[in-house]
């Protein structure tokens, strides 16, 4: 359970991107966050974070959430990449080993481990991050706008993880997209300027979130099946 | 500071099962942030690298002491020049270096490349350790080597724990004002570049070259509004037994601590919005 009680979040001298979000979120449903461009949903996402201060009000975590999948914010360039993810392992109280394990195997970069981040194409640093959120134990995994990335087999892989991880935690998505909603999501908080309705049922969400999209907005329905 | 993971129950237990999990996480966070940051200078990686911060003032008290023996200055107290130097250079680098250091424990940006589990105050904590750790390491390297190479029996501290007590209060001093720093800059960006070199300049204001009580009686008192100076008289009680103590007042030193710690704990923490939004 993610307890967000007048929950405010506002960008320096702009209006409320959340105003005043009081609601109890499932952490071990597929819930989705569904919203318009710029209805807040990545500033949400950043909040059950904890990576920025809620304005006002507050969040109370029952439940181990996760970093928003792909977050790199917390690599060190100059650091290889096997300190960059037995770091991310010590502070989430995973085995370094296994993490790292886990990590060179999904991604194919055994043989870079020992190499500066730095050294690695960005599209390595972006598997490897998304990698690194598969294999940290979380109650509730974030994921924001994306949970795959890459090329097709890599893709595949994250799928399988995301299915595999959801088995046995919760799992947050946030999208634009009505039909990733739909496809991966149980229940759903649709953002409307500023303000969240909860839905238990996905499907109840997804009508009153296309219900909500302007008239002149093209149909979501030519997202990609990932949610990418 | 980090939080953790609950949801193991409810009632008592279940908040004491909270708390000891909170714990553990703490615990976590700041041993994989002490190891990573140990490595790290200015974001470049190299081993050992916390103890850089410990040669400037080795450096200080070698051209000091050679200067002032090639111009003839004798000692202001005790028989060994550089002992003396050293005995005032060492606290207050504790003091110039663990507020630059700690300042930049909580640099511009740090919300931004962080992990949720990495809080400003726990940046602050382990750099502050860090250079608490290195500094000890130098002196402990540098007064033993006056002992065993140079010959000065006074190197080894008379009272020990005199020494330890005085450098902790120091080191409290220094790592609050690294907070203060960090939150004054924000508001004045050129206070990162203004603070250095105040700070060096306060040295010459601390007691290196000079014993305190034997200043004259009409500036005395300016003097004795510096608690730097106060930590320096402290410290060399440890090395020189009949050090005068005229101007060392401890509980002036603790308590000017105390204030700051205070001070910088709570402006640090108000502050943390609108430290993110000047970002």
């Amino acid at each position: 359970m993610i307890r967000l009680q007048s929950l405010t979040y506002a960008y320096r001298k702009g209006a409320p991107v959340i105003d005043g979000l009081t609601v109890d979120l499932p952490s071990d449903r597929r819930l989705a966050i569904l919203g318009a461009q710029q209805s807040g949903k990545t500033t949400l996402v950043q909040l059950l974070a904890g990576l920025i201060t809620p304005g006002s009000g507050s969040i109370e975590r029952l439940a181990r959430l996760s970093f928003p999948a792909g977050y790199q914010r917390g690599f060190r360039m100059a650091s290889t990449l096997g300190q960059n993810i037995t770091f991310a392992a010590k502070i989430y109280g995973a085995d370094a080993d296994e993490v790292i394990g886990f990590v060179a195997d999904v991604t194919g970069l055994g043989a870079m481990v020992d190499r500066p981040l730095r050294d690695l194409s960005v599209q390595d640093r972006m598997n490897t991050s998304f990698a690194l959120t598969y294999a940290l134990p979380f109650d509730t995994y974030l994921f924001d706008n994306t949970f795959t990335v890459g090329e097709p087999d890599f893709r595949a892989k994250c799928l399988a993880m995301f299915e595999a991880r959801s088995r046995t935690s919760g799992m947050i998505v946030a999208t634009k997209f009505a039909r990733t909603a739909s496809q991966f999501c149980d229940c759903a908080l649709v953002l409307i300027k500023g303000h969240a309705t909860y839905y238990d049922d996905v499907a109840q969400g997804v009508a009153a979130y296309e219900q909500s999209l302007p008239v002149a907005q093209p149909k979501p329905a030519a997202e990609a099946p990932t949610g990418a | 500071m980090s939080s953790a993971a609950a949801g193991s129950g409810g009632g008592f237990r279940g908040e004491v099962d909270d708390f000891r999990l909170a714990l553990v996480a703490q615990w976590r966070t700041l041993v994989a942030l002490f190891f990573r940051e140990a490595e790290m200078r200015r974001g470049q990686s190299f081993a050992f690298s916390f103890l850089a911060y410990a040669l400037e003032p080795l450096i200080i008290i070698a051209t000091i002491s050679i200067l002032f023996s090639v111009l003839g200055v004798a000692p202001r107290y005790g028989s060994s020049l550089t002992l003396f130097l050293a005995t005032g250079v060492v606290p207050i680098y504790m003091f110039i270096h663990t507020s630059m250091r700690v300042r930049t424990a909580v640099a511009p940006g740090l919300h931004r490349i962080r992990y949720a589990m990495e809080q400003p105050l726990d940046h602050v904590i382990v750099h502050a350790a860090l250079h608490m750790i290195s500094t000890s390491i130098m002196a402990i390297g540098f007064f033993g080597s006056l002992y065993y190479f140079a010959g000065v029996d006074q190197a080894v501290p008379f009272e020990p724990l005199t020494a330890v007590k005085a450098s902790l209060a120091i080191f409290v001093m220094g790592a609050s004002m690294g907070m203060l720093n960090a939150v004054i800059a924000r508001f004045l960006p050129i206070w990162d570049v203004l603070w250095p070199a105040i700070a060096r300049a306060s040295l010459h204001f601390s007691g290196p070259y000079f014993v305190a009580a034997f200043l004259a009686p009409n500036v005395r008192g300016y003097f004795a509004l510096n608690p730097i100076l106060h930590g320096v008289n402290w410290f060399r009680h440890a090395f020189y037994p009949f050090y005068p103590n005229q101007m060392t007042d401890h509980g002036f030193v603790l308590t000017v601590g105390a204030v700051m710690l205070t001070a910088a704990l709570l402006l640090l923490n108000s502050s943390v919005r609108y430290l993110e939004d000047k970002e």
